[in-house]
């Protein structure tokens, strides 16, 4: 390599040389990256021990990255894992292996940077909507005023479609009233990051839809990086940015993601009357249908020691 | 003179041409002082022209389909020869060769070679070549240029899927970081798209990985065919034997030569020994006619079954050759 190679000169720095700092352009490319990778699940397992004192993997070599503000939908057969997932992400399930990092930091537990809403609020029912809203709000901003912790509960709630039900109890709401403190209460918080379980599983069709449009209304105001598990392929297309498909337990992992091709905001609408709509609903339902046929099917890779496993997985 | 006969057999042989996907494979690679591209080896099935033309063709870095792969360091994919972008335009349209596949093979760091499909396709082919682009950013293969013939719906499908490290079959040889040879797809479990293989007639996959320095993966190339119109009629994955004495046979797929299938396990080459010997050898692609070096257990059938060349391609991970693909036509 010549004196005059130019790399020889970078590689070299000037006798006085100080440390330079980033650049802005690196700087940007460092916080566009940040943004990319916001919620990183990197070879997540979970596994049990079933009667005989072996690990039986329940979800194995789960990895999904989700940028910042993104819905991704969690899709996949009942006892597959998808909750097992989204308990771990929110810190209530230990991890066996793997990892989690939401905006640059591990996840190490349950914190109020992740909400959850699962398919039951769980209200507690000697508190009004208020009440139950403002339970979590006052752990959350302890340094704000009591006026100022009052006033956000009642901007979530209102956002929610409950602007005229604070004072209520939970015996005096319908379910899908219920399920809308359970949203705002979940909101209210600012959570880096939304995982809702099954949210609209105990509702009927007409709520469950408004609660769609709902939740996706909040998500465009706040921005919030989401998780949703469901069962609904509909469900699935409409609220999310991408579609996680998990394969069949047990050793459940990504499958493969859609990526869809509806920006935000959208209505129902559109979605419905888009040209691939019916294509990517036959694309998910034919992964769910080959997921089902899974054991049966001839494969080289699902053996008889297989089989017996996910029969000790169903009694554990 | 049995008239009959003779054009039976010669009707017969042009059917078969007819649905053959593959008309020529080309290796290319750089030249001496590393400035182009010049043809190393290649093999033409009616594309007489096509073949005249591409005997004084070079290409420099950025210039034709193998001057793009080399320059792009990704497999590249013409799903219109027509194109001026393709320089040997007039060539293929004159020989009816309608796409074009370019995969880049490298050797730890060093680009070697580009080795490129031509396909013709007709009315009854079912095929797929697509490759699958690493997203550093998500940590995710992405569809990156395709070629299908008579896949449209597949196509449009598989342009919003990612496949996660691990998942599905490009995502599994992320993993391994060696070819996979799928036999089936329409029953395979591990082939995540089986309703839609199921639905084109498409019967069978190869994915291989496109690796540089010692196991960088930059995408993962999908081949998927039909019985029908198969890509070749015979597809090989051949592996080292634990102390590298020799390459073993360990996966088949034998569309156009069943009993082949059957010689799984049965045959391995030595180093030198035959194209999969060579290859090894060489750590170069390489296609050739005849069957002349080849085991006999592997030439005979090939010979039998009216089978004219074969081709091989490396896959180099970790410093050494871990694999090879061949196809034989």
């Amino acid at each position: 390599m010549s004196p005059s190679d130019p790399s020889t000169m970078e590689a070299t720095p000037p006798r006085n040389h100080v440390a330079a700092k980033p650049t802005n352009a690196a700087v940007t490319t460092a916080l566009q990256r940040a943004e990319q990778r916001y919620v990183e699940i990197f070879n997540l397992t979970k596994a049990y021990p079933n009667p005989y004192g072996d690990d039986v993997k329940v979800v194995d070599g789960f990895n999904l990255i989700l940028k910042r503000g993104e819905v991704v939908s969690v899709i996949g057969h009942s006892g597959c894992g998808k909750s097992t997932v989204l308990t771990m992400v929110a810190g209530l399930n230990p991890i066996s292996s793997g990892g989690i990092v939401l905006d640059g930091k591990e996840v190490d537990g349950s914190g109020p940077d992740r909400a959850v809403v699962f398919q039951t609020p769980c209200l507690l029912p000697w508190l009004t909507a208020l009440g139950n809203v403002k339970l979590g709000v006052d752990r959350v901003y302890p340094h704000v005023s009591k006026a100022e912790r009052t006033q956000i509960c009642e901007y979530y709630l209102s956002i929610v479609g409950l602007a005229d039900s604070m004072s209520k109890y939970p015996r005096e709401m319908s379910g899908g009233m219920q399920q809308r403190v359970g949203i705002a209460r979940a909101i209210a918080l600012k959570p880096r990051m939304l995982l809702l379980d099954e949210p609209f599983g105990r509702l009927d069709s007409l709520t469950r839809m408004d609660l769609q449009d709902v939740i996706l209304d909040v998500l465009d105001r706040e921005h919030i990086t989401t998780m949703v598990i469901t069962h609904d392929v509909d469900e699935a297309i409409y609220m999310s940015d991408r579609v996680c498909m998990m394969t069949s337990g047990p050793a459940a992992r990504v499958g493969q993601v859609l990526e869809l091709p509806y920006s935000r905001p959208r209505k129902r609408a559109d979605v419905l009357e888009h040209p691939e709509y019916y294509e990517l609903r036959g694309c998910l339902l034919s992964f769910l249908e080959s997921q089902d046929h899974r054991t049966t099917k001839a494969s080289g890779k699902v053996s008889l020691e297989d089989a017996v496993r996910e029969e000790e997985l169903v009694e554990v | 003179m049995d008239l009959p006969d003779d054009r039976g057999i010669t009707v017969e042989v042009e059917t078969s041409k007819r649905t053959r996907l593959l008309r020529a494979v080309e290796v290319w690679t750089p030249t001496t002082n590393g400035l182009q591209l010049e043809r190393s080896s290649a093999v033409y099935a009616e594309a007489d022209t096509f073949e005249t033309v591409s005997d004084k063709t070079r290409f420099h870095m950025g210039s034709g389909l193998p001057g793009l792969v080399w320059k792009a360091g990704v497999p590249v994919v013409f799903n219109d020869l027509a194109t001026t972008d393709f320089v040997r335009h007039e060539a293929a349209s004159k020989d009816e060769l309608t796409a074009g596949i370019g995969v880049p093979i490298f050797d730890g760091e060093q680009f070697v070679a580009v080795l490129l499909f031509l396909c013709h396709t007709s009315d009854i082919s079912a095929a797929a070549f697509e490759s699958w682009i690493l997203d550093e950013t998500r940590h995710e293969l992405t569809p990156g240029t395709g070629f299908y013939a008579n896949l449209d719906r597949f196509r449009r499908m598989t342009q919003y899927l990612r496949f996660p490290y691990g998942a599905g079959l490009p995502g599994d040889v992320w993993q391994s970081r060696m070819p996979r040879l799928l036999d089936r797809l329409a029953d395979s479990t591990d082939f995540l798209r089986a309703s839609g293989a199921d639905a084109e007639g498409l019967d069978f996959g190869l994915a291989v990985p496109v690796i540089r320095n010692r196991e960088d993966i930059r995408s993962v190339v999908l081949l998927l065919s039909a019985n029908r119109s198969p890509v070749s009629q015979v597809i090989q994955i051949w592996t080292p034997n634990e102390d590298r004495s020799a390459f073993n046979l360990t996966s088949t797929v034998a569309p156009g030569a069943g009993p082949m299938t059957d010689l799984c396990h049965e045959i391995s080459c030595a180093p030198g020994e035959g194209l999969v010997g060579t290859v090894w050898n060489n750590r170069m692609p390489l296609v050739q006619t005849g069957f002349d070096s080849e085991p006999e257990s592997l030439a005979l059938p090939a010979k039998e079954y009216g089978l004219t060349w074969s081709a091989g391609w490396p896959v180099i991970a970790y410093g050494k050759v871990q694999a090879v693909c061949v196809f034989i036509d």
